[in-house]
């Protein structure tokens, strides 16, 4: 097989090795060390910093199709807040699915292991359709826009919601995003009028717009996709799914640059002959 | 109907609207302030309306496409009957748990394969269509393949440089890019908003489709 005869390679042979390298760390893990970026350490601490008795909304933005992404972070993430004297209030803004999400992550996690209370430390309000607009009202009336939480008990019955008027209320705003603008909706409506911190994580793909918010300080730190998911199962002491999928991603990364490595190598290949041929004729 | 009611007054509403959003944010009259906060609460209930709508709109066009027999009809009956299975559990308040059921089963786990899925085409697509054939695609391909190299723990294992590489590459190249490209999508989104208060800008307000609607 010639170096010009890859340029037509069957698609499924790239396939196949897709399939073997995330196999092999699931049959025997790698244990590759991960390094950890100074942006976890920053969100590490302005959850750490939420002082006692504080207030953090928790906004899981995806749904299902980002589930391998996100939700090990959520997972994290939560349970590290279960372990302080914080109190948590989820809702979600991006879909029917966020607080299904945070209800799976509820139930793996265990609140009574924390020796926490559902509607006193922690409250799933279910999904608010609107988008931005939504957001404006959570941040200006809180009790004016949510009358019961996902499961339709009234917020009235539940203590939590007492500690929650508007957005000034809350101490710390985590969102784990699938959508390009949601960290920007929060910044928007919540952090400019009210001041408050924003942090949280996202897929990789909207990981770059959101650099210049890091850098200028209105983000506490960002997680990038699984990998800001693996460096703070670690800053946490919390090993979890993230770190086992790094390697499982570590091999296909290699994949794919030795396929773009390959495949410019045939080009080449390619041209060469090609020139060859022509300076004959 | 008239032009003035087609065509002014949803130009009239988006302008009204527009103004008690904007006004009361940068001058302190509570009166308005409070008329603003209660149009926005308002929106909650106008897209839970507007799903409804949504959702009246697209089981008559199914329903229409059974009727008629049209091609594909078989998919217009299933989504019938999902839709209609749907607005039977989440309507009925012993029945949540089958909803939640259902979703996380079916439509959950659909989501999950399908994006899975674009992994593998990512892959074949990188292998066809990343031939460095200029400058251009060169720098792009080969920054591409720095950060990725320096993303995967694997990466940092075979060539520790690759990390300090890639954290200039999205510190400085891609941070000034994504600034610019910030500040002119926020330019843009005003103007664009100022157009379509004054009425310049009708594709918001279905000009395409009274345009499609009026040739017909």
């Amino acid at each position: 097989m010639s170096l010009k005869s890859l340029e037509k390679l069957d698609p499924r042979w790239i396939f196949l090795a897709f399939l073997i390298a995330v196999s092999i760390p699931i049959i025997q893990p790698l244990g590759l060390p991960i390094k950890i970026s100074d942006n976890t350490r920053r969100v590490y601490q302005a959850v750490e910093d939420v002082p006692d008795g504080g207030l953090v909304v928790l906004t899981p933005d995806f749904s299902y199709d980002n589930r391998g992404e996100l939700l090990p972070m959520l997972e994290t993430i939560f349970e590290h807040l279960l372990t302080k004297d914080v109190k948590v209030v989820s809702v979600g803004f991006y879909g029917a699915a966020s607080p299904m999400l945070m209800e799976e992550a509820m139930k793996a996690i265990g609140l009574e292991r924390y020796g926490k209370e559902y509607g006193v430390d922690f409250v799933n309000l279910g999904f608010i359709a609107g988008d931005e607009p939504a957001i404006t009202s959570f941040g200006e009336d809180t009790q004016a826009l949510v009358k019961v939480d996902y499961y339709g008990t009234p917020i009235s019955q539940l203590s939590i919601m007492d500690s929650l008027n508007n957005a000034g209320d809350i101490d710390l705003e985590i969102s784990l995003s699938a959508g390009m603008n949601y960290p920007e909706l929060y910044l928007r409506q919540w952090q400019t009028t009210f001041g408050i911190k924003v942090t949280g994580g996202c897929v990789g793909l909207i990981y770059a717009p959101l650099l210049p918010y890091m850098e200028s300080g209105q983000l506490e730190g960002y997680l990038p996709s699984l990998r800001g998911a693996a460096e703070y199962e670690l800053v946490s002491n919390r090993p979890g799914a993230a770190i086992i999928g790094m390697d499982s991603q570590s091999l296909v990364h290699i994949v794919v640059i030795v396929a773009i490595i390959i495949s410019n190598l045939s080009m080449l290949a390619g041209s060469k002959e090609k020139e060859a041929e022509e300076a004959t004729i | 109907m008239s032009n003035f009611a087609q065509r002014e007054i949803p130009v009239i509403i988006v302008l009204v609207t527009g103004l008690l959003m904007i006004v009361p944010f940068f001058i302190n009259i509570p009166i308005l302030a409070d008329v603003s906060a209660e149009v926005r609460r308002l929106i909650v209930p106008i897209a839970a309306f507007a799903l409804v709508l949504g959702g009246v709109d697209v089981s008559i066009r199914h329903i229409n496409k059974v009727r008629r027999k049209s091609s594909g009809y078989q998919f217009s009956f299933v989504l019938l009957g999902t839709y209609i299975f749907f607005l039977i559990v989440t309507s009925m308040p012993g029945l949540v748990d089958i909803y939640t059921t259902a979703y996380i089963t079916v439509i959950g786990r659909v989501n999950e394969t399908v994006f899975s899925l674009i992994a593998l085409f990512m892959a074949s697509m990188a292998y066809r269509a990343f031939k460095m054939r200029t400058i251009e695609t060169l720098l792009f391909g080969s920054s591409c393949l720095l950060v990725l190299i320096a993303n995967a723990p694997i990466g940092e294992v075979l060539w520790p440089g690759s990390v300090g590489i890639r954290d200039w590459i999205m510190s400085v190249l891609n941070m000034a890019g994504m600034r610019a490209v910030g500040i002119g999508v926020a330019l843009g989104i005003f103007a664009y908003g100022i157009r379509t208060m004054l009425g310049y800008e009708r594709i918001a307000l279905g000009e395409v489709v009274i345009r499609r609607k009026s040739r017909e």
